[in-house]
């Protein structure tokens, strides 16, 4: 291990010495802050839910304010409501509660990642209802803001500011490992076919064991995204202490449990990437060969991203579950449901515990590649070939 | 393990890649304190041969002892190993790559950077440490690559064109080298195509081709094997008048003949007659044995 460790400290120094390093952690912070302000002033703008569908929106009303709704399914108690919310039949259902004209508070039980559309409805509903009733029982106030909106997911209790922080997570979690892959698989494709190129191998598979060696390649690199995670996170609060008064910004709760279970998925995913990237270096003939297939891994591992529709359509579905479990679409799957509040603990569970394996079988695999490519010197390590010393492994040597 | 055992034991070995035979039922031993050529034509299996001595493959059969154990990575810290398509990290500094390097055979930093400094010295790169691998001659990063070869004082070298783009001067530095590390009782393997090297400084050798053992034991030995029934004599004399002496022909450089002998005759019998003769002078007298180039092109074109 010491070997290896030896290894990780040389790619680790190797990489924050190196330009791409600095460009990529610096302008991660920059980048993530211009973006997110335009996301969240498009937010806050008059853009609709397409998500949002009144019809599928239920609510209870305790205050007698209210009667039959054309947009809302309107029921009798909390208990018909949040039965058919939780049989599927409401995407969302509110309550208007008996002290509703005293603090306009509603609460809102919802699986919609955003509520700012059916927050205007709920809105105008009331204050089409208000309308009518008699004008000495309100107070000024309530009229010009009706809504006082508490959020609930199932599983979790959200306010406002926590509903943004949860997506801001799912989208710089996106970005965040993005970028990592990049600069990651952008250095260790460079070092492998360097070392393969300059023959450096010859001398390391003396040195050290194959499995010692993608241990190091791929701790040091895994380190490099802790540091770059490190940096970001500094400048996110250093941005927030020391920067411009920023309301957007400063309104943002990041849920703890969100971020913890975020880090996991970042470092598992992180680790089994860098080691199929070793084994794409080790099988690849030139760096741009390398870095046209791990472009591919990695437009995978951000699939969830281009598939958020169908996520948000349907946050339970045969897709969603499915992208969840895959190890190379489940972080970002995972991350974007438990924000919608559809992420049931066993796929979690479930859905971390086969990242954890694919990393275990990766890793090795990864070593054995790398030990063939060493005897494959100048033979094309076509997949025919790569297939037949996988079915002969005894024509390479089984040294871990 | 014993401490006398050969550096080197290869029973029986043999290795193939799919329906290739590249190595044939070798055996040989490589000695400490020696240096043990490896010879053979391209693709004769010297390179197989070698990468199952470093224990990068595995024989299919046989076995291989070296350093008195098993071949594995347990000998790591204890070989030296120089391949013949050289390389080093371009992008980094001379001196941090041989303190990695040295650290990865299980030396301590300090002790890495202190030996390397040294070696370097020695071989007049020391103003280079902290320049990087790149803007390095040729030359230059052959001596490095050397340097890192021995930085960590193995027990046993295993060098495969040691001297190949080296010029007459550096090619000395380093074979004063290596004969001072075979002095130390360090075994040295070397596979090169100069043959001139071999006949220099190796003590044994093995030739293979198409995997197979073709000749094998001290170089002298084997010269004195491909000897013809001649001699080589330098000097003045009417040589075809020496009894013994069935032709005469002329030798390359001036005074040079050489003489084929009768059946039954002996050189000791025609030193004795050019001695009784009197009117003839000898300045040189030796076995006519080929050189290795020779019986290296004998060998494989008998094949």
């Amino acid at each position: 291990m010491r070997l290896a460790l030896l290894v990780a400290r040389r790619e680790y120094l190797t990489v924050l010495r190196s330009r791409g390093f600095l460009f990529a952690t610096l302008a991660v912070p920059l980048m993530a802050l211009v973006l997110s302000t335009v996301v969240f002033n498009s937010m806050n703008g008059a853009a609709p839910d397409i998500s949002f569908d009144p019809g599928s929106t239920g609510f209870v009303d305790l205050a007698g304010l209210t009667g039959q709704s054309d947009a809302f399914q309107r029921h009798e108690t909390e208990a018909q409501a949040r039965a058919a919310w939780e049989d599927g039949l409401l995407d969302s259902w509110f309550l208007i509660p008996a002290d509703y004209l005293d603090s306009a508070a509603i609460t809102l039980h919802t699986r919609l990642p955003d509520s700012e559309a059916l927050e205007e409805t709920m809105a105008g509903f009331l204050r089409q209802n208000l309308a009518l009733q008699a004008e000495s029982r309100l107070p000024p106030e309530l009229l010009a803001r009706p809504v006082d909106l508490h959020i609930r997911v199932p599983g979790r209790d959200l306010t406002a500011a926590d509903a943004g922080g949860v997506f801001l997570v799912q989208f710089l979690y996106a970005l965040a490992f993005f970028i990592a892959m990049q600069t990651t698989s952008g250095y260790l494709m460079a070092s492998l076919v360097e070392e393969k190129g300059s023959r450096v191998l010859e001398i390391l598979v003396t040195s050290i064991s194959p499995l010692q060696l993608m241990l190091g390649k791929i701790l040091g690199p895994g380190c490099v995204g802790l540091t770059q995670l490190a940096v970001w996170l500094g400048a996110a609060l250093a941005l927030r202490s020391l920067g411009p008064d920023m309301p957007v910004i400063d309104a943002i709760e990041l849920p703890a449990d969100v971020l913890l279970i975020t880090l996991v998925y970042f470092l598992l995913s992180y680790f089994l990437n860098a080691a199929i990237f070793v084994g794409i270096g080790s099988i690849s003939d030139s760096e741009q060969e390398s870095r046209q297939l791990a472009g591919g891994l990695t437009l995978i591992s951000v699939l969830p991203f281009i598939a958020y529709a169908i996520l948000l359509g349907d946050p339970a579905g045969t897709i969603s579950v499915a992208l969840t479990l895959f190890p190379l679409t489940a972080p970002l799957t995972a991350i974007i449901r438990m924000g919608m509040g559809a992420l049931p603990a066993w796929q979690l569970a479930l859905s971390l515990l086969l990242l954890l394996l694919s990393l275990v079988a990766a890793v090795p695999l990864a070593a054995r590649l790398f030990r063939w490519s060493t005897l494959l010197y100048g033979v094309r390590p076509t997949p025919g070939r790569l297939w037949r010393m996988m079915r002969n492994p005894a024509q390479g040597r089984q040294r871990a | 393990m014993s401490s006398a055992e050969a550096a080197i034991i290869a029973s029986d070995i043999s290795k193939s890649y799919g329906r290739i035979r590249a190595v044939d039922g070798l055996d040989f031993r490589v000695e400490r304190g020696e240096v043990f050529a490896l010879l053979g034509p391209n693709g004769s299996g010297k390179t197989t041969t070698i990468r199952m001595i470093l224990d990068i493959l595995r024989p299919d059969s046989g076995s291989i002892r070296v350093l008195g154990r098993e071949a594995g990575v347990n000998n790591a810290r204890r070989i030296g190993y120089l391949p013949e398509e050289r390389g080093l990290y371009r992008n980094a500094a001379v001196l941090e790559v041989m303190v990695y390097l040295g650290q990865l055979k299980g030396m301590g930093a300090a002790s890495a950077r202190s030996r390397s400094l040294a070696l370097l010295e020695r071989l007049d790169l020391a103003a280079h440490a902290g320049s990087k691998v790149r803007e390095l001659s040729k030359g230059m990063q052959q001596k490095v690559q050397f340097a890192v070869t021995v930085l960590h004082e193995p027990a046993l070298i295993i060098v495969d064109e040691p001297f190949s783009g080296l010029d007459p001067v550096n090619t000395q530095v380093l074979e004063t080298l290596l004969n001072e590390m075979r002095a130390r009782g360090v075994a040295i393997v070397m596979s090169t195509h100069q043959i001139h090297q071999v006949e220099a400084m190796a003590d044994r050798l093995l030739m293979i081709s198409e995997g197979r053992q073709k000749l094998y034991g001290p170089v002298a030995q084997i010269r004195r094997q491909f000897a013809s029934h001649a001699i080589l004599v330098e000097g003045q004399g009417e040589w075809s008048r020496l009894a013994g002496v069935s032709s005469v022909e002329t030798g390359a450089k001036p005074g040079e003949a050489m003489l084929r002998l009768e059946r039954g005759s002996t050189p000791d019998a025609v030193l004795a007659a050019i001695a009784a003769a009197g009117d003839m002078q000898i300045r040189r007298f030796e076995l006519a044995t080929p050189g290795l180039s020779e019986i290296f092109i004998r060998v494989v074109e008998g094949d």
